[in-house]
């Protein structure tokens, strides 16, 4: 933190244009969304003033008032009443739209009554709603008694005269908005204020108010305002009701002596397209032809930087390996740290265009329109519509889907959310599939005009969307929540979408997956390099002897070499670690081969198709060759195909289940806050897969 | 915020498609807290537009904004007829 005179912070309603604001003021990246809620974080940038001199901008999570009833809006009120901001008092500009002043005024009127001094910037005054209104600033300014600027959210014109004004002399904090608390007993007041030792009487309704969701206050003195309210049997929701009357009563004249009533219809355009787009039926068809585009936006576009992408640390391998001498630290470059970073890389193209193609839906409006669209359906399974959003982010990375859940208020139903989002087929499943889709079915038959691979794709992806669903109105049985679920979204106009909002968007969302999943993977990566390069004693050598023993003749080194690291991955640690589960994953058609696979599938799911290739003696990325080779395996135990279609279908509806995701696992810790729901999500999707898998491999065997 | 008022009122989530009313009062709770922030009053317009096939979640117009409210949600308001409508 910086000297303490130099904090701005940055608050607002949801959808006001303040997160352009903030972007425009520290160049620093992060999403706006037309959504209500996109952001969920604190976050904290700085900007040069004018004089020189740096300040922090801290954007607060956009929030209609101080009276909270989402996460977002409880991080602001602990932000603002903290004992110690409020003995700062740092300066507040307070991004309000000019189309839509009488709400926007709410909480900014809070604001001033908690002595904050404060800065109006007034966005959306450009569109031709806000001018029919001819709104007088002067005017508001006068009444309120606070500076207010114009400014442009997506130019970031007039930032420079707000900041100008911000350096040049300090903002006073204005005259309280209401003189007096509404509804509250004023010897209660004096009473918090006393033992509390502040001035701000607002601030000691807030304390009352809100006394249980306040992380900061000490036990003793929540116990004490707790006594307060049981002995004055004061009643929290009435006093905030009154609060929110009281400043409406005085904000709505306010502001008809500010503006000239107009009559146009505001958002003509809009409503003509949620006639179609928010049509009952046709909206669903609608919603669906989306869902379908994505999906396919996803295959088609990814597929070549993914290309790429793997060509070239393939590529990177190998030149390692040719050019440095064989040993240990060469093959923990090459494949370790490089076959990790591969791993994480390759994501990024889908996750940034799945990302890209939300953050339109989002930008544009129509994510709270599949929000109102679905909420009735997600209810049913103990969703909110807002998990929507996760389970389509689900599709790339369950990571960030996970992180995305915060927008969800209810406890109950984003625990629930999280716990199924895994179960979504995310990127790293679809190498997986794709080989074994193929050892299933061949690449030319069709089904009426569908291609039959394309087809099984889709299968799977629907079988893990109906699972999540199913497995959500399972769960939700066993969770119980006195919490308020609600939707009360607010539909904004549609609006086209910012171009450098969408790229910045994404990129943050990359940037949250290599971060979190990304270093997982590499960690997981290294440690299973560990395991698979070494044995137990000296057995990996002795497999390796035998194997050049049974080459004595000069023959094709390529194959020598892949029966070599064969016979070594047999005898390493891993080998033998597949070899202990082999018992408890025959009874579903894996040999102790798959079971490898399986265990290095951890770091990333995707590595399985690499461990099959070195297990079954295939140099490089020679998909061909690995197709036919685990065609051929026989399974000594059985004498049976491994990959019969019983057993490639059983391995299939492993991975759609299995939660085969370390990185996934840190994430739902962190954002429930204990490993309990880990372990909880752990379990079940084991069972889930290995009971599926069970069942499917008994019927078709 | 108690019903005192002489017209006929029901709640809001018993408008007919396509009918409009005027916000009367809201009930005091923790629902209305977050309806009244979103800025649905008393006195404004509020529009029944459309719902989805399941005839939950509503799509209401309140004066120039538009919400997706639940119907228990909507059951918060109480509004009337206005006669000069």
């Amino acid at each position: 933190m910086q000297p303490t005179s130099n904090i701005l912070y940055l608050a607002g309603n949801p959808n006001s244009g303040k997160t352009s604001v903030f972007n425009h003021l520290t160049g620093l990246h992060q999403k706006v969304g037309n959504f209500s809620g996109v952001t969920v974080e604190k976050k904290s940038g700085t900007t040069q003033m004018p004089n020189g001199v740096t300040w922090n901008v801290v954007d607060l999570p956009g929030a209609y008032s101080l009276h909270p009833t989402s996460a977002e809006e409880y991080i602001v009120l602990q932000t603002l009443l903290h004992p110690a901001a409020l003995s700062d008092k740092h300066t507040i500009l307070y991004i309000a739209d000019a189309t839509n002043l009488e709400r926007h005024l709410l909480f900014c009127t809070q604001l001033i009554c908690l002595g904050y001094p404060l800065v109006i910037g007034l966005t959306m005054t450009d569109m031709e709603a806000a001018k029919q209104l001819r709104l007088n600033t002067a005017k508001l300014s006068e009444l309120l008694g606070v500076p207010v600027f114009s400014i442009n959210g997506r130019t970031g014109q007039g930032l420079e005269t707000v900041k100008q004004a911000l350096c040049t002399a300090p903002v006073m904090p204005a005259p309280a908005f209401l003189p007096n608390v509404a509804g509250i007993n004023a010897q209660l007041i004096q009473k918090v204020c006393t033992t509390f030792k502040i001035t701000n009487q607002y601030g000691a309704a807030l304390l009352l108010q809100h006394v249980e969701r306040l992380p900061f206050l000490a036990p003793e003195e929540q116990k004490q305002l707790l006594e307060l309210v049981k002995v004055h049997q004061f009643k929290s929701l009435h006093t905030q009701v009154a609060d929110t009357m009281q400043r409406f009563d005085k904000i709505v004249p306010l502001i008809a002596q500010i503006t000239t009533p107009a009559n146009a219809q505001p958002h003509n355009l809009s409503q003509k397209l949620d006639q179609w787009i928010t049509n009952p039926v046709f909206g669903l068809v609608f919603f669906c032809f989306l869902l379908f585009a994505i999906f396919q936006a996803i295959f088609s576009f990814a597929t070549y930087p993914m290309d790429w992408i793997e060509q070239f640390f393939a590529a990177t391998q190998s030149f390692i390996h040719a050019n440095l001498p064989n040993g240990f630290f060469t093959s923990l470059l090459a494949d370790g740290l490089v076959a990790g970073l591969g791993g994480i890389v390759m994501f990024v193209p889908q996750i940034a265009i799945l990302f890209l193609l939300i953050g339109i839906l989002e930008e544009t409006g129509y994510m709270a329109r599949a929000v109102y669209l679905s909420d009735n359906l997600m209810r049913r399974f103990g969703l909110n519509g807002r998990s929507l959003i996760s389970l389509f982010s689900g599709m790339a990375c369950a990571v960030p889907a996970v992180m995305a859940t915060r927008t969800i208020t209810n406890s109950k139903e984003r625990l629930l959310t999280i716990m199924v989002t895994p179960l979504i087929s995310c990127s790293a499943r679809i190498p997986v599939y794709t080989i074994l889709i193929a050892l299933l079915i061949p690449a030319n038959r069709h089904v009426g005009m569908f291609n039959a691979q394309g087809l099984m794709m889709m299968a799977l992806y629907i079988t893990g969307v109906v699972a999540a669903l199913a497995v959500a109105a399972v769960m939700k049985r066993f969770i119980n929540s006195h919490e308020l679920s609600f939707l009360a979204l607010e539909l904004p106009p549609y609006r086209l979408p910012h171009w450098k909002n969408l790229l910045l968007g994404a990129w943050q969302k990359v940037k949250v997956f290599i971060a979190e999943a990304g270093k997982i993977i590499l960690i997981i990566s290294f440690l299973l390099w560990g395991l698979s390069n070494f044995g137990p004693g000296s057995k990996m050598q002795e497999a390796e002897n035998r194997v050049k023993a049974q080459f004595t003749q000069p023959t094709d080194t390529a194959l020598l070499e892949a029966k070599i690291a064969e016979a070594r991955l047999e005898n390493s640690w891993v080998g033998h670690l597949g070899k202990i589960i082999e018992p408890a994953i025959s009874p579903i058609g894996f040999d102790w081969k798959i079971g490898i696979a399986l265990l290095t599938s951890f770091a990333a799911r995707e590595v399985f198709v690499g461990t099959m290739a070195t297990i079954y003696s295939v140099g490089g990325s020679d998909e061909h060759g690995l197709r036919s080779q685990m065609r051929a395996e026989v399974n000594p135990n059985t004498g049976k195909p491994v990959f019969s279609t019983a057993g490639t279908l059983s391995l299939l509806v492993f991975y759609i289940f299995a939660m085969q995701c370390m990185s996934t696992l840190a994430v739902v810790k962190r954002e429930t806050n204990s490993w309990k729901w880990a372990l909880i999500q752990l379990a079940y999707m084991t069972i889930l897969a290995y009971g599926c898998s069970f069942l499917v491999f008994r019927l078709f065997q | 915020m108690q019903n005192t008022a002489k017209q006929e009122t029901k709640t809001a989530d018993l408008l007919q498609l396509g009918e409009t009313a005027v916000i009367h009062s809201l009930s005091t709770t923790e629902l209305s807290v977050k309806l009244l922030q979103m800025g649905c009053l008393p006195g404004k317009q509020i529009t029944y537009v459309r719902s989805t096939l399941g005839g939950n979640p509503l799509y209401l117009r309140i004066d120039n904004q538009f919400f997706a409210l639940r119907r228990e949600e909507a059951a918060q308001i109480a509004v009337h007829h206005d006669s000069s409508l």
